[in-house]
């Protein structure tokens, strides 16, 4: 099952990363095209030398030289499979590689933002930058897994079986007969110390030790500042560092423009005034009940601004109101009304009980319509 | 088929420079270059050595194994080819004390050879006065 990555954030994600020295894989890169060469050269000398050997001891003629030389070619061919090998485990590497450094440069900018966020006033509006910058590097992680997945594939090439020859005798009793004037017990070894390896052992076998995660309570499952994602390239378009200030109108009034769209009625974020809400609601929020002012111009019919008297908001006055139009002393109790109703939207209308009804009812009198024309006596 | 039957005469000398040239391609080329090689893969480390991911993990351990796998059959190569080295002096040797060598002698010689290339790579690797491993 691919790995999300959910459990590191980018700075863990980048650590991975940069753990690898870009240049190691490139040294082996080149070792690999080394021993490549080194085997085509020594095939090509060995055919040399085989060609040469069969002039003066043709195989077609002599068992042994037919024996001698089906073992040549079995290593001749052995090194030719082996570099062909090499080839294709050096180009498989290098996609791996590529892939690795891809993702490195990548994930470059991203840290750089994610550093620049940190000196801002607002720590929710930080972490919801970061987080937004973590998802990107697991996307780029996510990718670069598609890749080096497909490489890994290419690279289960299959190289030659070919092995140390370990033919054996009885040399105290065979050797002697079958084969005049060669004496195993003589002399052994010479100067033969070519075979042996100079350097021991064999590269160590990958451990490998990721960063710690990060703690479960601390997994982007929390609150959420109500930022879409889809919105954030918007605040990087605006210009510069999503959170360079010095920008004109600076981070805190773009942010507000971008994080408003996208939300019909919810939280309206204002600068250092940031709302949450509840977690695991993504998109659109319609009839979110607001507790600020909202900042976002609202428009009437061509697109002119409306005024509109908004619970919290400034005392409404009597007088000429913005539009123009006369205010008289009802409209502030209007007014005064409409912001006790908005205050508590489900109480019921409450009337004082026990006091004398300021209005009363008329009381009935007779009534004679008369002919002719309704209610002329009224 | 024997030798004899064949009728010819071996040119030892083609033999003795076979085994003369291998060993100079052996100890001047390949063996040397097989050490530099081993020595950068031992020493150099490769890729995802702090990853979180499946999949460069994955890679990494496949690629290692392809890694000793290479370096196996430069061994297997150096090995062998120092086994035709010594086989070829078997067989120079053999020819001058008779005319004919047949297939199944030339096992026999090419298993002396192994032995001795083998006994020289043990002496390579330890102290010849306490046998332990250098």
């Amino acid at each position: 099952m691919a790995e999300s990555y959910q459990r590191w954030r980018l700075p863990q994600l980048w650590e991975m990363l940069t753990a690898d020295d870009p240049e190691h894989a490139h040294l082996h890169l080149a070792t690999l095209r080394r021993q490549q060469t080194a085997l085509e050269t020594q095939r090509d000398r060995l055919r040399l030398l085989r060609d040469h050997l069969a002039e003066g001891w043709p195989p077609e003629r002599s068992g042994a030289a037919l024996a001698f030389q089906q073992r040549v070619n079995d290593m001749i061919e052995a090194m030719t499979q082996a570099a062909i090998g090499a080839a294709e485990v050096r180009t498989n590497l290098a996609h791996i590689v590529a892939a690795l450094g891809d993702a490195r440069t990548d994930l470059a900018p991203l840290v750089a933002k994610y550093e620049s966020a940190v000196p801002h006033p607002d720590p929710r509006i930080v972490r919801q930058v970061q987080k937004s910058l973590d998802e990107r590097a697991r996307e780029v992680f996510m990718g670069t897994d598609k890749v080096v997945a497909e490489a890994t594939a290419r690279l289960a090439v299959t190289l030659p079986t070919y092995g140390v020859i370990r033919d054996r005798v009885q040399l105290e009793s065979a050797v002697p007969a079958q084969v005049p004037g060669s004496d195993p017990r003589t002399p052994r070894g010479g100067d033969r110390g070519f075979v042996a390896s100079r350097v021991s052992g064999r590269p160590a076998s990958p451990a490998f030790e990721p960063p710690a995660p990060i703690r479960h309570d601390d997994i982007d499952e929390g609150f959420d500042l109500a930022v879409d994602r889809r919105v954030e390239p918007q605040i990087s378009a605006v210009g510069g560092s999503p959170l360079d200030s010095s920008a004109s109108g600076g981070f805190g009034t773009r942010a507000v423009s971008a994080i408003s769209n996208g939300v019909i009625g919810g939280p309206v974020i204002v600068p250092g005034q940031s709302e949450l809400r509840a977690p695991n609601v993504r998109g659109p929020m319609v009839g979110m009940p607001q507790t600020g002012a909202s900042v976002m111009p609202r428009t009437g019919v061509g697109g002119a601004p409306m005024s509109r008297g908004a619970p919290g908001g400034p005392a409404v006055r009597s007088g000429t109101s913005a539009s123009g139009g006369y205010r008289d002393r009802s409209f502030e109790e209007y007014a005064t009304r409409r912001q006790a109703s908005h205050a508590d939207p489900d109480g019921q209308w409450v009337a004082p009980e026990g006091v004398a009804p300021m209005i009363e009812a008329p009381k009935d009198r007779p009534h004679d319509p008369g002919p002719g024309v309704l209610g002329i006596d009224r | 088929m024997s030798d004899h039957a064949a009728g010819f005469s071996v040119d030892l000398e083609a033999v003795r420079s076979f085994g003369a040239g291998l060993r100079a391609d052996l100890s001047g080329h390949l063996s040397p270059e097989h050490d530099q090689i081993l020595r950068t893969f031992v020493d150099t480390p490769t890729f995802g050595t702090r990853t979180a991911s499946p999949d460069v993990q994955a890679a990494a351990t496949l690629y290692h194994r392809k890694l000793i796998e290479l370096l196996d059959l430069m061994d297997a190569f150096i090995h062998n080819g120092a086994v035709f080295v010594q086989a070829a002096e078997e067989v120079a040797a053999a020819y001058s004390h008779a005319d004919t060598l047949s297939g199944d002698q030339f096992k026999t010689a090419l298993a002396v050879a192994s032995a001795k290339v083998d006994d020289a790579l043990w002496a390579a690797q330890h102290d010849p006065r306490t046998g332990r491993s250098l």
